[in-house]
């Protein structure tokens, strides 16, 4: 039971859905390591209140549906105290059900997202449109005076979302979406997409497709010469983990939009950097995607740093 | 939790519902009280050969979300 107190000696149950597998591996791989090096840190200095943490990490092979069953093992099995995890809406919804829903286990998502989620139980560590597509557009739109967009998108409450305050955001700012379009998430050919944002002649495309179709979809792009012509692509949701999975010449001049960067170089951020290079070295990185947003939530329940 | 001094779940989402950390990746983040949503630091980067670089630190900006529990405004 959720609200019981722990009894001193117990440890506190940490549960993780890691999409260490599938289309979003590298992103999971990362989580789980940060998961790791945030819990190992906090256990040095004592734990919580005295108490050990114990992480308890499940693949959730970026599946909605394998990411709700070992959701519910961790709630229900391994009785954690609270749930991290998820990256796609699509599976925060699928974990919501077992965990906060069935299970009235506290929550937390660490990505940044389409908003609106106001469950009691759930905490959001990552930013939403107001802090993304508010600031950022109309920043584009007057340092690149790109007034068309186009909305390449995958089918998922994310992108429908968030394109909805692209919208208004471009209108209210005297720019207009010449195109919007969804596809299913594995989708590979875009080639009739890619004629379509050369015939409008928008100045930027907006991009909500993610892995595993981004990758095509981006090289498609690049070819066609939308980028050489003068065209901005937008994706705020790209991080230096998402730059590996592409040819760097395909995203070139790339737009995004996050809390974190590898390049922000206050000291903090740059030490969490180097003990997270030196515990993980490989290409599973500490990014803002996720990563850097689980650590903040994890070190937010310790004692002041 | 430390601040809460219980492990209790009532007590971690009161204390989570304001937390706050002086030192994180990107800058400070606090939890808007009510909101379950947190100000960050937020930057426009640009990829520049493999890599990305800062064009503008917008520096903080609030969520804007609505409050926790409160019924979703549709239309």
């Amino acid at each position: 039971m959720a609200t019981s107190p722990t009894a001193a000696t117990d440890h506190i149950k940490v549960g993780l859905i890691a999409d260490q597998t599938g289309p979003l591996s590298f992103v999971g791989l990362a989580n789980a390591n940060v998961a790791r090096m945030v819990v190992d840190d906090l256990n040095a200095d004592g734990g919580l209140l005295g108490r050990h943490l114990e992480l308890h990490v499940e693949d959730s092979a970026t599946d909605d549906d394998v990411a709700a069953g070992k959701a519910r093992k961790l709630v229900e099995v391994d009785r954690v105290d609270v749930v991290f995890g998820g990256i796609y809406s699509s599976t925060r919804q699928a974990i919501k059900g077992p965990v906060v829903i069935g299970g009235k286990t506290l929550y937390i998502y660490p990505e940044q997202y389409e908003g609106q989620e106001s469950d009691p139980l759930i905490f959001c560590t990552g930013p939403g449109p107001a802090q993304q597509v508010d600031p950022f557009i109309p920043w584009l739109m007057e340092r690149t005076g790109a007034k068309t967009f186009y909305l390449p998108s995958a089918d998922y409450i994310w992108p429908h979302v968030l394109n909805a305050r692209v919208r208004e955001v471009v209108t209210a700012n005297g720019g207009t979406i010449v195109g919007e379009e969804y596809y299913p998430l594995d989708h590979t050919d875009y080639r009739a997409t890619v004629e379509r944002i050369a015939g409008s002649g928008a100045d930027a495309v907006f991009n909500t497709i993610v892995p595993p179709g981004v990758t095509p979809f981006f090289e498609q792009l690049h070819d066609s010469g939308f980028t050489s012509r003068g065209g901005q692509l937008i994706c705020t949701y790209f991080d230096e983990n998402f730059l590996n999975m592409v040819p760097a010449a395909h995203v070139e001049g790339l737009y995004g939009c996050l809390d974190y960067y590898q390049a922000v170089d206050d000291m903090f951020s740059k030490k969490l950097l180097t003990q997270y290079d030196a515990l993980y070295p490989g290409d599973a990185q500490f990014t803002g995607g996720t990563p850097a947003r689980a650590c903040t939530a994890g070190y937010a329940s310790g004692p002041p740093r | 939790m430390t601040e809460a001094g219980s492990l209790t779940q009532e007590d971690v989402i009161a204390a989570l519902d304001h937390a706050q950390i002086a030192e994180g990746p990107g800058g400070p983040a606090v939890m808007m009280p009510g909101q379950h949503h947190a100000r960050l630091n937020m930057y426009i980067a640009q990829a520049r050969d493999g890599r990305f670089e800062i064009v503008e630190n917008l520096g903080p900006i609030d969520p804007q979300e609505r409050l926790v529990g409160a019924p979703v405004l549709t239309g």
